[in-house]
């Protein structure tokens, strides 16, 4: 039906103008699933929060499932298409999120809704063409050959003799198998399914403590993205003899600029540390290229009159 | 009546008096406009617009030039649903499905706003089938 495509669509402006301007205009047939939580609003269109479409796709209100089954499908729908863009992922991502977290504060997370989460994540997880936005745990792949800054930079004395006279450099994220966090997401509300240990993200604390950022950044959340730049990155090389890695350890050493860029929301470029496990080695002397950091204050901060953390990386 | 008319009346589209009215739309319904504006915007000027968000767009999203033939085009003009099959009008839909989903990402600039006020107005994308039937 025409009515649920474009319901589908705009789904993910609810809380733009564009949304209520649409709906208005909207027939919905009253055999469809999408009647009778949004025809009741037509006459009346206005952007519409997220926790109305949360409760409306919830098991509890919706026994069949169908409607939750249409929104967990978005995503996939616009991977097979190849349409799939951040406001639909941040909306998806938040929905999903926030309907778990109201499950589990209810009567718990169902089986219905387990099966259709997990058929949903399985499928976008096993989507190669999603890119970094949409499966971060698939390995994302820089490379660097010896001609630059990496390979150019690392003193011939300092890696593993077995690398040495490697042409090639490899940074990886961890494979699927990963605990690291799986989805990004740019909603504020969905951080808490998002943490990384603060070790993670050793380096930075004491800049951001020096900032009055971060007086309890044990309790906070931090989002990362994608995995490896906090986890553990694989560090493979390969010539035509002989083929290597070494696990290393991201941290991050250095601030090298930071801006605020709105009430909320900062800006960092930090610089990359590797340390190399089994040696004890790191790469404070190399050229990594430094990396754009965002730190959001959350709804939980602004209550506590200081920022909670929500950090993204692109 | 004449077994000319006769004939003439039944192959008409049951839709043609609105959509060769000067405003082609009978209940105003607009994506963007306010119902009064839209019916002093006829499918020509609406045309004129999309045309405009169109163009805008292929710079921004190239993948939308599969649509230019089947919905933007002089060709897609002169597109009467009403006498169409029902198996071309379920094949409309789906390309017109996918154009929207491919605009999905362009909603909140004006370009995509322009596009979708083609669809909404020319295809009445915005009613349900039974809907259009009823029209």
């Amino acid at each position: 039906m025409n009515a649920e495509v474009v319901l589908q669509v705009f789904l993910p402006y609810h809380q733009s103008p564009n949304f209520p301007r649409m709906l208005s205009i909207l027939t919905i047939p009253k055999t469809s699933r999408y009647f009778a939580p949004f025809d009741p609003l037509i006459k009346n269109a206005q952007p519409l929060p997220r926790s109305y479409i949360t409760q409306s796709i919830s098991p509890s209100r919706d026994k069949s499932l169908r409607l939750l089954m249409d929104i967990a499908g978005m995503v996939q729908v616009a991977l097979n298409d190849n349409v799939v863009h951040r406001g639909l992922l941040a909306f998806w991502s938040a929905t999903m999120v926030e309907l778990i977290e109201s499950e589990r504060a209810g009567k718990g997370v169902g089986e219905g809704l387990v099966k259709v989460l997990v058929e949903a994540f399985v499928g976008i997880l096993e989507t190669t063409k999603g890119g970094q936005d949409v499966n971060v745990s698939r390995p994302h792949t820089h490379s660097f050959t010896s001609a630059d800054d990496l390979g150019g930079s690392i003193p011939s004395t300092h890696p593993p003799r077995s690398l040495h006279t490697l042409s090639r450099w490899t940074i990886s994220c961890p494979p699927l198998s990963s605990p690291y966090p799986i989805f990004w997401c740019r909603a504020k509300s969905a951080y808490s399914h998002f943490v990384v240990p603060l070790e993670r993200a050793s380096g930075l604390g004491g800049w951001l403590r020096r900032k009055g950022l971060c007086a309890t950044m044990q309790s906070q959340a931090l989002e990362h993205y994608p995995a490896w730049r906090y986890g553990e990155v694989r560090i493979c090389s390969c010539n035509a003899s002989h083929c290597g890695c070494v696990i290393g350890r991201v941290s991050y050493h250095a601030v090298a600029d930071y801006e605020q860029a709105e009430p909320t929301v900062s800006r960092l470029q930090v610089q990359p540390c590797i340390a190399l496990s089994h040696t004890g080695l790191s790469s404070r002397n190399w050229s990594l290229p430094s990396l754009p950091v965002y730190l959001i204050s959350g709804p939980t901060a602004r209550r506590q009159r200081r920022p909670s953390l929500l950090v993204k990386c692109y | 009546m004449s077994s000319l008319a006769a004939q003439l009346q039944g192959i008409a589209s049951i839709d043609a008096s609105r959509l060769t009215s000067k405003t082609g739309a009978p209940s105003g319904k607009s994506y963007l406009f306010p119902p009064k504006t839209a019916a002093s915007h006829d499918l020509d000027a609406i045309f004129s617009l999309a045309q405009s968000g169109y163009e805008e767009l292929l710079e921004l999203d190239p993948g939308l030039e599969e649509f230019e033939e089947s919905l933007f085009s002089e060709h897609a003009r002169r597109t009467d649903r009403m006498q169409l099959n029902e198996a071309e009008n379920k094949e409309l839909d789906i390309v017109l499905g996918r154009c929207l989903r491919r605009l999905g990402r362009w909603i909140g600039i004006m370009a995509g706003g322009k596009c979708i006020e083609w669809l909404v107005r020319r295809f009445r994308y915005v009613l349900s089938r039974s809907g259009r039937q009823r029209c």
